[in-house]
């Protein structure tokens, strides 16, 4: 049993963490290093979805998180969070036969999902390029605006006692004898806990590995396109079934720039009255500068499936870094071997939809309480490495 | 997009593109405990919209310093592109 804890980051995932610990009646310090939501959390789109997620428990987790979700939006401020659905559409024939065989292995986790011949999913996306075979949708997927997810969770623990302290760069946890008893700031000061957990996306391997742990998460940069308000291209998010074949590393028919910096469609209408266009999946350090040349793959992969969208105004786009792991699942753990530290980080593009069922994992772990999943294959210390 | 005219200090727009209010922002401000102007952008979408906060970056400056935010030069960053540009550009022009 902990009851002072000290959670390492303000991004989604902290905040989450912040929120299910702070319900739980444990007295919370969330440390942030700069702004509090301001890191990849504040550069990504909205995607809560299960669609993407492998059939079994990958979507498990994803079914999990929507249901809290659903939840959190009574309870927190508006966060526009709705539930729209979510498609994902063909580029070409090669793809319609794994298209439906995803559609059968999600139906049978449980997700409600059906395939969409030609003619159909011309009739519900009448933007799509006319070529597009086949989709599908996933009516339980759901949306929301980050910027104020991640601030509304922090606010609501805030207002039960849950203390903030941004701009505070951790310079090491506090280890002693084998235990974790907390964090040391750049600044010196010492926070003391019975719990620390380090949520701090691609920085947690650097804070964990003075410990003998190593993390294998990488810094997996992604930039978005922002449309000014004007013309949009319906309400529901569509993604291409590519996006899939490129977050899980498999071959596509698709041009050499699609190919190299992982480019796959993905459209996000938002409540603002504008538009989010991606993807793009590349390693190249911690960088998050616009690249001209991905994000003019970006602008073509859109037009492909959406002629209409030429005229459609761009005023920024940016990028930001998803924490990557080999296995495509976070590590939301104790550290075994080293207690008083828990780790949930590695999310890489899922942290907006996993938060939820990661706070409440964490919140479980950390104060001892059986877990609503069986969280073994979250665990750290599967992937071999270190001392954990 | 001037969504309301100005007309007292509650419906003093800041922000015209998004139609952010002065009274709008305070509100923002306090609710989420905001402690830079970054985040105020964030919760507000003051400064996020066409003119990327090229009219209203000013505004917002000094109403973040009077309010005892961070207001450094970094909190509102210009992304590219350095105007807006219609997607078909952006794509090269080749496509289509």
């Amino acid at each position: 049993m902990a009851s002072r804890v000290v959670v390492v980051g303000g991004g989604v995932i902290g905040a989450a963490c912040t929120y299910f610990l702070t319900a739980a009646g444990a007295e919370v310090t969330l440390v942030e290093a700069q702004v509090v939501g301001g890191g990849t959390s504040s550069r990504c789109d909205g995607n809560v979805l299960a669609i993407d997620k492998s059939p079994g428990f990958d979507s498990q987790l994803g079914l999990r998180s929507q249901k809290l979700l659903a939840e959190l939006a009574h309870v927190l401020g508006d966060f526009e969070y709705r539930s729209p659905g979510s498609y994902l559409v063909c580029d070409n024939d090669d793809e319609v036969e794994p298209a439906h065989t995803w559609t059968e292995a999600l139906r049978e986790s449980g997700l409600p999902v059906e395939f969409l011949e030609r003619e159909e999913v011309h009739r519900r996306l009448p933007d799509l390029a006319a070529d597009v075979p086949a989709g599908l949708y996933c009516a339980s997927d759901a949306t929301l605006n980050p910027l104020l997810y991640v601030q509304g969770l922090v606010a609501w623990a805030r207002e039960r006692g849950a203390s903030v302290r941004d701009r505070s760069p951790v310079a090491a946890l506090d280890a002693s004898d084998g235990r974790v008893r907390g964090v040391v700031l750049a600044s010196g000061e010492h926070l003391a806990a019975d719990a620390t957990v380090v949520a701090a996306g691609i920085a947690t391997p650097a804070l964990v590995a003075p410990l003998g742990i190593e993390l294998p998460i990488r810094p997996r940069k992604g930039h978005l396109i922002v449309s000014a308000r004007g013309r949009r291209f319906g309400d529901a998010k569509v993604m291409e079934f590519g996006y899939l074949m490129s977050k899980f590393g498999l071959e596509r028919r698709v041009p050499p720039d699609v190919e190299r910096y992982g480019v796959a469609l993905v459209y996000e209408p938002t409540r603002a009255g504008n538009f989010l266009l991606g993807s793009s999946r590349e390693f190249v350090g911690e960088d998050t500068e616009s690249d001209p040349e991905v994000v003019r793959t970006i602008a073509r992969r859109a037009l492909r499936f959406y002629p209409g969208m030429r005229a459609a105004t761009v005023v920024r786009t940016y990028a930001g870094l998803r924490p990557w792991t080999p296995d495509h699942l976070p590590v939301v753990s104790a550290a075994e071997g080293v207690p008083g530290l828990f780790v949930a980080a590695g999310h890489e593009g899922d942290g907006i939809s996993l938060a939820a069922v990661t706070g409440e994992i964490v919140r479980d772990l950390v104060l001892g309480r059986e877990t609503a999943l069986d969280v073994a294959p979250l665990r750290l210390g599967r992937f071999g490495l270190g001392a954990a | 997009m001037t969504e309301r005219a100005p007309s007292g200090p509650e419906t003093t727009v800041v922000c015209r593109c998004e139609g952010v209010t002065l009274e709008e922002l305070a509100q923002a401000s306090s609710r989420y405990r905001v402690a830079s102007l970054r985040q105020l952008k964030l919760v507000s979408r003051a400064g996020m919209g066409i003119c990327q906060a090229r009219v209203c970056a000013p505004a917002l400056e000094a109403l973040a310093r009077g309010w005892g935010l961070a207001a450094g030069s970094g909190e509102l960053r210009t992304r590219p592109p350095i105007r807006p540009v219609d997607l078909a550009t952006l794509a090269g022009g080749e496509e289509g």
